[in-house]
């Protein structure tokens, strides 16, 4: 599901919705970026799984940073720490345009063939709503580059 | 999509979901008897596993692939084999925690926690003292959690709190806020009372929905001042959904966008209870959700087979209904809390307890109501069923006016332990 974030409150917007549910601010009138759904989208809810029995979120081992999204593999480690379907050592179903083990294709990637050419991640527009003012942040140290994709 | 020139195939066999956090019931015995326990904590259950196979099912939980898990009861530490358990586990590179009511910790006790390996502690603290101790109906229990928050930081434990929202402790909230953070804990919990277990008794305690129009803002403005003094709060599962603040209750950073994805029961999540039986998550309702038990079957084939574990993985706006299914937010929140929308009307997929539901009819100028419709029968983890009320947003409230003393009626006799 596509969620915008609002430009005048802290509030979230649903597609297809023509005004903020919360204060009426206009929606934006485009689909939100790539890493905007990401960030969006960034597993809060798997950060709480743990939450009615009181723990916090912790990182996941050394030099892998906080799993975001609740797949067991930390952020600096996983190539998509919004989507806990994907994660290095996923099942990676061929054809679906996602690659969900990480390995920088779509399905199972041949050990022995080159490596695939990396992917651009979506540009900001200049149109797009300043739903939120900030560039995304940086991919951690050693993280594979980031591919946008659309949301399932 | 690259296509690469000689691709490896592999039978998709496996799924993606996986038991990564469980939490666990180790034992049904506890030394309290909270007036809002879910699982009506006290006695322990019939055939609740020995250690030996406690210990057999930590490694299924390693194999797994299970990350963390919590150890809850009853008190988890009145099993015998608590500490074997919490060895075994972190032997295995599992991540243990515990959720407890401290009454037993000793110091002592806090040191053995951590040689054998517990990293984290949440102390369950509902209120000042006066509250905390009618809540846990228990008096001293108040100042017995403090002194477990001490022991335990003292051995080296990571320290954190939870706390049960409902109308009995809400007015602390603030207050017992800086009490903790005068504790030293990292971070902070913050929940619903369900009408579950023994809180499905005790109507005037549960918190009416439109309670949530104020009560969210506040939890919201407490994670902010939590954030600036170093403490992590987190609203747990059932609280929240989708009000302006939404981004702010969920997100662990100052920046972030996190929001509410939908119930994770038997995706990512389990719970156990003492006796063996697999849930999705450890709070859903026992009648309705044992795929199995782990004193007659594998982990790993309940976790795969089982529907009572399955059931939440495909799931879709189909499975809504009522408000939910009309919400503009249906997709990504899929009603919000398993246990919570069954607890209050006897199905999931309709949650009363959600923040933008309640500032939706707030806009048309009303407001639901629950009502006790049928009890609960009284067994762990059990529920009974409310009608919801549409009504004038400024209609009187009933439940405000009722005595205090009314917090605590039972009104059906306890069940008794069983005879060995």
């Amino acid at each position: 599901m596509h969620l915008h974030a609002c430009s005048r409150c802290d509030g979230l917007i649903p597609t297809g919705r023509p005004s903020c549910p919360h204060c009426d601010g206009p929606a934006p009138r485009r689909r939100p970026l790539g890493w905007l759904w990401r960030g969006a989208c960034a597993g809060g809810a798997m950060m709480t799984l743990m939450a009615c029995y009181g723990m916090i979120a912790r990182p996941m081992g050394p030099n892998q940073g906080y799993d975001r999204d609740g797949d067991g593999v930390g952020e600096a480690v996983d190539c998509d720490d919004t989507r806990p379907d994907v994660y290095p050592g996923a099942a990676d179903l061929d054809g679906d345009g996602v690659d969900q083990n990480c390995d920088g294709v779509d399905g199972w990637r041949d050990p022995d063939a080159p490596p695939p050419p990396a992917v651009a991640a979506e540009p900001p527009e200049p149109s797009a709503a300043p739903a939120i003012a900030t560039d995304p942040p940086p991919p951690p140290a050693g993280s594979p580059p980031a591919i946008a994709v659309d949301p399932p | 999509m690259t296509q690469p020139r000689h691709r490896r195939r592999l039978d998709v066999v496996t799924s993606t979901h996986r038991p990564i956090y469980v939490v666990w019931e180790l034992t049904l015995a506890c030394d309290h008897a909270c007036t809002h326990c879910g699982s009506r904590a006290g006695v322990a259950r019939d055939g609740e596993l020995s250690t030996e196979a406690a210990v057999a099912v930590a490694g299924q939980l390693a194999d797994a692939g299970t990350r963390e898990v919590v150890l809850i009861g009853g008190e988890a530490y009145l099993h015998a084999g608590f500490l074997d358990v919490v060895r075994a586990l972190a032997r295995r590179g599992v991540a243990v925690g515990l959720t407890t009511g401290g009454r037993g910790i000793t110091p002592a006790l806090a040191v053995d926690m951590k040689a054998a390996g517990l990293g984290q502690a949440s102390v369950s603290i509902d209120g000042l003292a006066t509250t905390h101790d009618r809540m846990r109906a228990r008096t001293g229990s108040f100042d017995g959690a403090l002194a477990a928050l001490d022991h335990l930081r003292a051995a080296g434990i990571a320290i954190t709190a939870n706390t049960n929202l409902n109308r009995s402790n809400q007015a602390d909230l603030e207050s017992l806020y800086q009490v903790l953070k005068a504790r030293g804990i990292v971070g902070w919990q913050l929940q619903l009372t369900a009408p579950l277990g023994r809180a499905a008794d005790r109507v005037a305690m549960l918190l009416q929905p439109w309670d949530l129009l104020t009560l969210v803002p506040r939890v919201a403005a407490l994670k902010q001042a939590a954030r600036a003094d170093g403490i992590t709060l987190m609203p747990g599962n059932n609280l929240g959904y989708f009000g302006p603040e939404e981004t702010v209750l969920r997100s662990l950073g100052q920046d972030d966008r996190d929001h509410w994805r939908g119930c994770q029961a038997g995706k990512y999540v389990m719970g156990i209870e003492s006796d063996g039986a697999v849930k999705g998550c450890p709070s859903l309702q026992t009648a309705h959700y044992v795929g199995g038990n782990l004193r007659d079957q594998a982990l790993a084939d309940i976790w795969r087979d089982a529907p009572e574990l399955t059931w939440n993985r495909g799931r879709t706006v189909d499975a809504l209904w009522g408000f939910c299914r009309t919400c503009d937010f249906a997709e990504a929140c899929l009603g919000g809390c398993t246990f919570t929308a069954h607890a209050i009307l006897g199905r999931p997929g309709n949650n009363p307890y959600c923040h933008y539901r309640a500032r939706t009819l707030a806009k048309r100028g009303v407001r639901e109501r629950l009502v006790p419709a049928t009890a609960a029968a009284g067994l762990p983890f059990d529920n009974g069923t409310f009608a919801l009320i549409e009504e004038p947003l400024d209609a009187p409230d009933p439940a405000a006016t009722l005595p205090g003393e009314r917090l605590v009626q039972i009104d059906r006799r306890p069940r008794r332990a069983p005879v060995e």
